[in-house]
């Protein structure tokens, strides 16, 4: 899979870089090459996604699997896993203007929400992550009211503020800023028995 | 001691066994003898459960072995529970419809709790033939528009504490529940002795 993945010197766009500047964060269509997103998906789909929930006060619920990529390993994953923190997080670093880190370990973590996932409200800050991204490997399309969709929301006064919502996307990345307290986001509960996948997780601060 | 309630001692009244009869669900209330709903609830919602998906269902479920014989090491709560699923309930139960019914897996605690997230679209017997049972140790309350509620074809009802929900030939769901609230069943089965 290696050799299919974009070169170590993809570079943003100007509108790219233009869409992060003005309001740091952004969704890229088609984001790997033809045949990539499909393998993937076919490889998280082959593996276990225990569900987690939260026994803090985030509140979440999804299926996630980890996975720690090996050297010269040609599964899918592994492959994306060593591409994505090298070339990968030199594009990122790239737009973003951040110096980014990869964690130590270089994992990749797929997630999975079906009927009755979700993830509440939160910004993600940390003091360490610096940008939060979501390659998007859903197959398939659903009404926002069936839950599902990554919402960014804002507070105005005692009013919670629909800022975005950006459905689940297959082959999509979506990228936003989490250095200094990134923007509030969620993902509603899912009511109907939908697949939302996705590779999800955070560059650090370098 | 029986783990119902003093006021279930005895032949249970008729127009419970013909509701059970016509119906093939009845909820007793105020079911357990006074104080073992809280305990349990406050026992059993910390354990250490985890979510699982099956097909048509997310919940936090699971069994709890109890060693046969007082373990002073458990709350006494665990043993009444398990006092109360071997032997008075079943003798209960085998009263109202006229036949001997005991367990099939004697000795466990069978916990079937929801939070946000959880759901079961459309459940049955756990055993073919059997008599569902549903021991309700949620004391909260919330609108059934937020899930969590058992639902079968004609009527929905509230969680339940202290409650006894026996069904036999009904399906029902527990429809998904969208808020940070918490259903706690103990859920097992009866068959014929």
């Amino acid at each position: 899979m290696a050799a299919h993945l974009p070169g170590a010197g993809v570079t943003p766009t100007a509108a790219q870089r233009a869409t992060w500047a003005a309001r740091g964060g952004l969704r890229i269509e088609g984001f790997l090459p033809a045949g990539q997103a499909e393998a993937l998906l076919a490889a998280l789909r082959a593996l276990p996604h225990p569900l987690r929930a939260s026994e803090g006060a985030l509140g979440f619920l999804y299926g996630e699997c980890a996975l720690v990529p090996e050297p010269d390993c040609d599964h899918p994953l592994c492959a994306f896993g060593r591409w994505w923190h090298d070339a990968g997080r030199a594009f990122v670093a790239d737009l973003s203007g951040l110096a980014l880190a990869s964690p130590a370990d270089h994992r990749v973590v797929g997630m999975h929400y079906g009927k009755g996932g979700y993830l509440d409200c939160h910004n993600d800050y940390d003091g360490q992550r610096a940008v939060a991204y979501v390659l998007g490997l859903t197959p398939a399309a659903w009404p926002w009211e069936e839950g599902g969709h990554l919402e960014f929301v804002a507070v105005d006064g005692d009013a919670e503020v629909l800022v975005e919502r950006r459905p689940p996307g297959f082959n999509t990345l979506d990228l936003f800023d989490v250095s200094t307290g990134g923007p509030l986001h969620r993902v509603p509960i899912l009511t109907a028995h939908h697949e939302r996948r996705t590779i999800s997780g955070w560059f650090l601060r370098a | 001691m029986s783990a119902l309630h003093p006021r279930l001692a005895g032949p249970p009244p008729a127009a419970l066994a013909d509701a059970f009869a016509r119906e093939g669900h009845v909820r007793v209330d105020d079911a357990l003898a006074p104080g073992l709903a809280a305990e349990l609830a406050l026992v059993l919602r910390g354990l250490p459960l985890g979510p699982e998906r099956a097909p048509g269902s997310v919940a936090w479920a699971g069994a709890l072995g109890v060693p046969a014989g007082l373990d002073p090491q458990n709350p006494p709560c665990i043993h009444a529970a398990i006092r109360l699923l071997d032997q008075d309930l079943p003798a209960f139960v085998g009263a109202l419809v006229g036949q001997p019914v005991a367990r099939p897996d004697p000795g466990r605690l069978p916990l079937w709790f929801f939070r946000k997230g959880g759901y079961a679209d459309d459940e049955g017997p756990l055993v073919p033939g059997g008599i569902d049972v549903l021991i309700g140790l949620t004391g909260g309350h919330w609108p059934a528009a937020w899930g969590g509620h058992l639902a079968l074809s004609d009527r929905t009802l509230p969680p339940g504490f202290a409650t006894l929900d026996l069904l036999r030939d009904r399906r029902f769901a527990v429809p998904l529940l969208t808020h940070h609230v918490e259903a706690l069943w103990l859920r097992t089965c009866l068959v014929p002795a």
